[in-house]
């Protein structure tokens, strides 16, 4: 790293376990959203309903997605942080289908 | 010569409100846990952001704001997802209700077209017949056409109410469907809600006035504000009890959820752990009240749970869990615990809230009943018991202030159809019911003291709000906590630091004394005997049964104790032989 | 009553907490279990055989001192000679060791809804005829209702609702097959 830099050499390999954990909780919400049970709603709510429930499942997916992009990020440590939208805009194309 | 007799048209059929309550309450649990995640994941995020600790430098800056900003846009998401859900399960609860409002309507059709076709029958069979004959005909179709119109105004109103909880639902999910509306701070929160809460009066307004503001919303305010704003709704005096059991719910099934998950996942926090104790208490005590049956009978009351505040007190924690309806009970009493009792106690409140409902219901008038076992004031732990220290009259006289307004809320709420209300202290609960009537005006009809150490700031009944005649007392002779109140023998600084007043027994302070002895007691004073007044079959029970059904002049009365200046205090029901499980004497319930 | 007996009764204060309180009350549920099938037997032999017994658990003593106890009730169908019927069972129960009591000496009873109390060993049974009413409705009228309970029957317990771990010691008590 360059200008004066301090870290401790454990950090990467914390934070990293934490993201990644972080990521774990949002996978298991994107599963918990997708198989929602809708059957108990009136017709009129059901179209509503999935559309909600899909946003929400782009919500927790972006979320996975930004975890696991700082744990990669943090466990190589010398990489610039500005580029992480990017990285994030990146995987979430990659995955194709749906995820823009 | 022809008459015409107009008979009313058939009614079409009106469907089902669509839906299954059980199934959109399953999906209400499965977003509540997701709303759990989320918050979790939003608060990890959180302490992620600030890694300061373990590097520095530029690239460690940008990733603090970047992190920081991440996890700030994800707070709020936690808090919309949970409205959603709790908005879901407010409309579960709606459409049961219209499906059995539906119900109701098709078997009030059915039994109209039975009558329409009877009515038909005899028509065309009248032939030749008398003008009286006539006139009976034509009144029947009269009272046809009346029941005609009730009905189609019924049908028009239910199928309002169905459009409305539908609109209600589906503006829950399109209103938090987007990015944006999901990190925003009223996510989740419908318009009707937002518009309603403004104008929602502060608790220093006082209790008629949360009456007035609840009473001028619509059902479907009402539905959305529940949904909300849980919280605010809760513990609001004035408000019918309904409606607060509504809030506490989803509040207490939030808290269990939150709490339960974070168990398992091993991240519950020290402080926490209580609060989740006195969540799983009450979640005990509510489903023993709401699964309650009578034994021998088929009268299920059903529980309600009118105030729940796990933090309180520093843990302690208030809570009041009726069994019957508050809104509707002809006869409703109000239980107030004593010494030690705290929030995890709850199970054993509610289990003799049922036991004193049994009583008031057993050989009663057949009015309707509701008892509710009320800890909302912060009991002293029990020094007494352990060092002989009587507690000090602080809590008492904090406590008679907080009953007298949790009274004056249960008043307010149903001011059309008072019940008739009768409170009942034990213990240390004798003192800060003896505050409430004295200080703060208590507004029931009846005080009953039960092992009483002493009542407070009132020498005599008269000092009560209720007036004297409306004043019991009960004291098991071997009761040595009834020891401590004045009457010639203890007095206060003589023994120990304070005493807490007189006692409601003696014949100084002229209260209606009713038999509390057990056939259990003690040779001497014990504590054992200050707790068996809620036993089932007891004398006491009995006796307050009475009371709280509204018939305290039909109570078992006990000669009250006394003070003769040649010796020690006297109670002539040391003597008495004790009975229980005796007909019209101390038999609380049917045998089975 | 001097302050140093006073300071006795203080000392004295309350009757302690088993150690395991689940298993007293199990035992004291054994016992009525046990004298609720006997009490089904003599109904059987008394011609009473339409009777169902179930067992139930119930809180007893508030807090600061609170605890636990159960007892068994029994409802037994007895037809229109209710008087008749109580007789027949007396008899039974006299010949399987249950002794009279002269409880309800003060209560005024009806004749054709005959009631009294028995003991055996530390167990006491009531039977009471014709039934009763809850909340305006009459329950029983043709029955026979018995209630079955054990001397010193409050279990002690910690604080902290208990009650909610024994609950499910209630139960339907079956005749002895």
């Amino acid at each position: 790293m360059t200008d004066g830099v301090t870290y401790n050499p454990v950090m990467p390999g914390e934070l990293d376990r934490r993201w990644s954990s972080q990521a774990a909780q949002m996978s298991a919400l994107m599963k918990s959203l997708s198989s929602a049970p809708t059957g108990g709603l009136p017709s009129v709510a059901v179209g509503p309903a999935r559309t909600f429930l899909a946003s929400w499942e782009k919500i927790a997916l972006q979320a996975k997605t930004s975890s696991e992009v700082y744990a990669d990020e943090l466990r190589e440590t010398g990489v610039s942080y500005e580029n992480l939208d990017a990285e994030v805009a990146r995987r979430m194309a990659a995955l194709g289908g749906g995820a823009v | 010569m022809t008459t015409t007799i107009n008979i009313p048209a058939v009614i079409d059929p009106v469907d089902r409100p669509e839906g299954d309550p059980a199934g959109s309450e399953s999906l209400a649990t499965s977003l509540l846990s997701g709303a759990v995640r989320l918050t979790e994941f939003s608060e990890e995020a959180l302490l992620l952001a600030e890694s300061k600790w373990y590097w520095a430098g530029k690239a460690a800056e940008a990733y603090g704001d970047h992190a920081k900003n991440f996890a700030q846009n994800h707070q709020p998401m936690g808090e919309t997802l949970k409205r959603v859900a709790r908005g879901v399960d407010v409309f579960a609860d709606q459409l049961r209700t219209l499906q059995s409002d539906h119900t109701t309507i098709s078997s009030d059709i059915t039994s109209y077209h039975r009558e329409r076709a009877d009515l038909i029958t005899d028509v065309n069979l009248a032939g030749e017949v008398a003008e009286a004959e006539i006139a009976a005909l034509q009144e029947r179709a009269r009272a046809l056409t009346n029941r005609r119109a009730g009905i189609t105004t019924d049908i028009t109103d239910l199928q309002r109410r169905v459009t409305e909880n539908e609109q209600f639902l589906v503006q829950l999910f399109t209103g938090a469907d987007t990015a944006a509306e999901a990190s925003s701070p009223t996510g989740g929160i419908s318009a009707l809600a937002l518009g309603a809460i403004g104008r929602k009066p502060s608790a220093a307004d006082g209790p008629k006035a949360m009456n007035a503001w609840w009473n001028s919303l619509t059902e479907a305010e009402r539905d959305a504000l529940i949904a909300a704003y849980p919280d605010q709704l809760g513990s609001a005096d004035g408000l019918p009890a309904s409606a607060r059991d509504a809030a506490n719910r989803l509040r207490l099934d939030a808290d269990l959820a939150e709490l339960e998950m974070k168990e398992r996942d091993g991240t519950l926090l020290p402080e926490e752990k209580q609060r989740l104790a006195n969540a799983r208490a009450t979640r005990t005590a509510l489903e023993h009240a709401d699964g309650y049956v009578v034994p021998g009978t088929d009268d299920r009351p059903g529980g309600q749970l009118w105030l729940y505040d796990p933090d309180a007190f520093g843990g302690d924690g208030r809570v009041a869990i009726a069994v019957g309806d508050l809104d509707t009970a002809d006869d409703v009493s109000v239980q107030v615990p004593g010494i030690r009792t705290e929030m995890d106690d709850a199970p054993g409140g509610v289990d003799e809230a049922t036991r004193l409902y049994e009583s008031a219901r057993y050989n009663g008038d057949g009015s309707s009943v509701a008892t509710m076992f009320w800890l909302g004031y912060d009991t002293p732990a029990g020094d007494l018991l352990e060092w002989g220290e009587v507690p000090s009259e602080d809590r008492a006289a904090d406590g008679g202030a907080r009953l007298a307004a949790a009274v004056d809320g249960l008043r307010a709420s149903r001011a059309h159809d008072p019940a008739h209300m009768t409170a009942i202290g034990h213990s240390y609960g004798s003192t800060t019911t003896s505050y409430a009537a004295t200080d703060h005006g208590l507004a029931v009809d009846d005080i009953a003291l039960i092992g009483s150490p002493g009542t407070g700031p009132a020498d005599h009944a008269s000092d009560f709000s209720v007036g004297a005649d409306h004043v019991y007392d009960g004291r098991n002779s071997r009761d040595f906590v009834a020891f401590l109140g004045d009457e010639g023998w203890v007095r206060k600084d003589q023994f120990f630091d304070t005493g807490l007043g007189m006692d409601p027994s003696s014949e100084d302070f002229g209260a209606h004394r009713f038999q509390a002895e057990s056939p259990q007691r003690g040779w001497g004073p014990n504590f054992d005997d200050h707790s068996r007044y809620y036993d089932r079959d007891s004398e006491s029970l009995y006796n307050l049964g009475r009371i709280v059904d509204g018939h305290g002049d039909d109570t078992n009365s006990a000669p009250q104790s006394y003070d003769p200046w040649w010796g020690d205090p006297v109670d002539p029901e040391w003597d008495r032989d004790p009975t229980s499980g005796e007909a019209g004497r101390s038999k609380t319930g049917l045998t089975p | 009553m001097g302050a140093v007996g006073l300071l006795a009764f203080l000392l004295s204060g309350c009757s302690p907490v088993p150690s395991n309180p689940r298993a007293v009350l199990e035992a004291k549920a054994a016992a009525i279990d046990s004298a609720t099938q006997d009490v089904l037997d003599s109904l059987h032999a008394a011609g009473l055989d339409d009777a169902t017994a179930k067992g139930h658990v119930d809180g007893c003593q508030s807090e600061p001192t609170p605890g636990v106890s159960y007892r068994a009730g029994i409802s037994a169908k007895a037809g229109s000679d209710l008087a008749g019927a109580f007789d027949a069972l007396v008899e039974q129960l006299g010949a399987s060791g249950w002794k009279p009591t002269d409880a309800y000496r003060d209560v005024k009873i009806d004749p054709a809804k005959p009631m009294g109390r028995f003991v055996r060993d530390d167990i006491t049974l009531d039977v009471a005829t014709g039934g009763a009413s809850s909340g305006g409705v009459w329950y029983g009228a043709d029955e026979m209702q018995l209630g079955v309970t054990i001397k010193d029957y409050c279990v002690r317990v910690p604080d902290g609702g208990y009650i909610s771990k024994v609950e499910d010691l209630a139960k339907d008590i079956l005749p002895r097959s």
